[in-house]
């Protein structure tokens, strides 16, 4: 079945979609980033490497927009779609908590903290910028499930079938290579 | 300096929370000055000993602080024995002021 949808609604399924293809380039780059051991030598070859470069930009791009996109868009407009009047940034991630769409709010802070971290300290830090690496690589995994529950939300919470939401997500790393 | 005593314990208790009670921090930047306004907080956080997972802890450090005193730019600067000196570290270390 599928609720009639108001504007809300419409909005939020239309983010719903735009995520989810940022889910899908995410996990594209997070397969062909780390399909390679990052070392410090590593990041220091990229100088040389203006491809594998471009890689990892790419990457940290699309870590970056998933996360804006949800936090900035699809929260916001998820709690609207529920009748529910979205404020700050973190009332909306502890709410988001609460729904059990999100399982931490702290750890959602600590993705953010992490990409202005890899965005800032990119080309002066070799070993931050390995051990950010590491930890990016994690919570992409995070963002990708965090999206796959709110999925889940929007068909138990608001009766949506799955013919009309996107396909869930498959963990980069456990599937096959995702295909664009 | 313009930080409220309850949110410097805060930050005190904070940092000790997860680097440790050795953990010295310090604040230094625009917040030390009484007659600015606004600004990030900028943390110098010193450690005695070599720490294992400095990133992994510096970005628990900074999203458990803006859970607690508010969603806020905070700019967290951590040393310990084996991090290269950089002039930076020089300034916030000579300019900070003990938390």
């Amino acid at each position: 079945m599928t609720p009639t949808l108001g504007l809300p609604g419409a909005r939020f399924l239309h983010t719903l979609e735009i995520v989810a293809k940022e889910g899908k380039h995410l996990s594209y780059s997070w397969s062909r980033l780390f399909n390679q051991p990052i070392d410090v030598e590593w990041v220091t070859s990229l100088e040389q490497k203006p491809n594998i470069a471009e890689q990892l930009e790419a990457f940290v791009s699309r870590f970056g927009r998933m996360q804006d996109t949800m936090a900035d868009k699809l929260f916001p407009r998820w709690l609207l779609a529920l009748a529910e009047v979205p404020a700050s940034q973190i009332e909306t991630l502890n709410r988001a908590e609460r729904l059990g769409v999100l399982n931490s709010t702290e750890r959602w802070l600590e993705a953010r903290n992490l990409r202005n971290r890899l965005v800032h300290e990119y080309m002066t830090h070799p070993e931050k910028l390995v051990e950010d690496l590491a930890l990016a690589k994690d919570y992409s995994l995070m963002l990708i499930e965090t999206f796959n529950r709110l999925r889940h939300d929007a068909m138990t919470r608001m009766g949506h079938g799955k013919e009309g939401l996107p396909a869930d997500l498959p963990l980069p790393g456990q599937a096959q290579e995702p295909v664009i | 300096m313009r930080l409220s005593q309850q949110t410097q314990q805060i930050i005190r208790e904070t940092v000790h929370e997860i680097f440790g009670i050795e953990a010295n921090v310090k604040l230094f930047g625009s917040r030390t000055n009484d007659d600015a306004r606004g600004g990030d907080i900028d943390l110098l956080v010193e450690l005695p000993t070599i720490t294992a997972e400095i990133e992994r802890k510096t970005i628990q450090l900074t999203a458990r602080l803006q859970l607690r005193i508010g969603d806020q730019p905070i700019d967290i600067l951590v040393l310990d024995p084996s991090t290269p000196r950089q002039s930076i570290h020089e300034q916030a270390a000579m300019t900070g002021i003990n938390l």
